[in-house]
């Protein structure tokens, strides 16, 4: 057993700080493939939420492309009635993004100091 | 090589019990190896993915370093699409025993549980059925002749994929000389095909259209959500390993079409 926490690890040990954490979980945008998840419980669908934000991510570049608009997807704040999701689009290098999604509790969270703290932990990453 | 009694995902399953470490190796219709260490898969190769050297070409300097997300990142995933080349039923996976050898261990990640990776092959399979109706890794695609007047916007794997077609080339051919995953090339041909920027020759795959159209927006697209739910559902609980081993014998056996086609 290796003594550094692998990047992974190191990542979502930075996002669990964030008050109203639920669920974290980092998939590869190409393939779906889930990198790595944690939660606070346990005993929400990490699958299903994983694939759900690839499936978000790619839908909505899409859209971006048909629209034509200059630039490209970053983040998505999806809101329900008693959860955000935060999903932030990482590119590494040529073969395509990572795709991180953060599940948080609304009555816990400040929105907009969750998705800084995304934004900033996920530029220190590429 | 004898003749094995036991499927290759069940005897993964049984050296991963063992917490055993060394190299198996496999043959078949395929060939490759798994490298197993303490009972997790730390790597896997087979003939027809590519290999970490090539994988490591497309790289800028100073990107992609041990220890980086990025590393952990491709040495999963060449893991994870070389395992799917090696448990295909249609393969037909043969092994010997377990030997000792190097297994690549990078330190920083200690590797998938078995049961992990036979679940994440599991969903793969499910997405190539998903797409099978209109291309396979070894469907022949060719760049579209009418190019679309408005713009598009490709992912930068896409694009070295649309700059890199000359003439008709495999979604297998264009990964190993790009050094990408062949199942996330497939994916991406598929992408590209309905942004009508490639089509296949002589027809989808199961030539229900016209050569070189992409027969109607939406009928096929690959859904990450369906699949998961679609495995789930079949699976009943994530943690049971005889249903992970039965979900990947079952998955290459071509089911009733998953797709709406026309």
């Amino acid at each position: 057993m290796s003594v550094a926490a692998s990047p992974i690890d190191a990542l979502f040990d930075r996002i669990r700080q964030i008050d109203g954490f639920l669920l974290a979980c980092l998939v590869d945008g190409t393939s779906g493939m889930m990198m790595g998840s944690v939660q606070e419980q346990g005993d929400l669908s990490v699958p299903v939420a994983g694939a759900g934000a690839c499936d978000v991510v790619n839908v909505l570049s899409l859209m971006t492309g048909e629209l034509a608009l200059k630039g490209d997807l970053e983040d998505v704040i999806v809101t329900l009635t008693s959860h955000y999701h935060l999903i932030r689009k990482l590119e590494i290098g040529s073969s395509g993004p990572l795709v991180l999604l953060v599940t948080l509790d609304k009555p816990q969270t400040n929105l907009a100091m969750a998705l800084r703290e995304v934004r900033d932990l996920t530029a220190s990453l590429t | 090589m004898r003749l094995n009694k036991e499927p290759i995902a069940t005897r993964l399953g049984k050296l991963a019990a063992e917490a055993r470490t060394g190299i198996l190796d496999v043959t078949g219709d395929t060939r490759g190896t798994i490298h197993i260490h303490g009972g997790r898969v730390v790597y896997a190769e087979s003939a027809r993915t590519p290999g970490l050297t090539a994988r490591l070409a497309g790289w800028a300097p100073g990107q992609n370093l041990p220890g980086s997300l990025e590393r952990a990142w491709m040495i999963r995933e060449a893991t994870a699409d070389a395992a799917l080349d090696l448990f295909s039923f249609a393969a037909r996976p043969r092994y010997g025993r377990l030997r000792q050898g190097e297994t690549l261990v990078t330190g920083d990640d200690d590797g998938m549980p078995v049961t992990a990776l036979l679940a994440e092959v599991a969903r793969r399979q499910e997405i190539m059925r998903q797409m099978s109706a209109l291309v396979t890794a070894d469907t022949a695609v060719q760049r579209q002749l009418d190019v679309p007047s408005r713009g598009v916007r490709v992912s930068a794997a896409q694009w070295a994929l649309v700059i890199r077609v000359n003439g008709p080339a495999t979604p297998r051919d264009l990964a190993m000389e790009l050094g990408h995953s062949v199942f996330g090339t497939t994916i991406n041909v598929l992408r590209l095909m309905e942004l009508n920027l490639l089509s296949t020759v002589g027809g989808p795959a199961d030539g229900s259209d016209r050569a070189g159209e992409f027969p109607g927006r939406g009928k096929v697209t690959v859904s990450f959500i369906r699949a998961a739910a679609s495995y789930l559902s079949d699976l009943g609980s994530s943690d049971d390993q005889a249903g992970h081993e039965d979900a990947v014998h079952r998955g290459t056996r071509v089911r009733g079409a998953q797709v709406t086609a026309g």
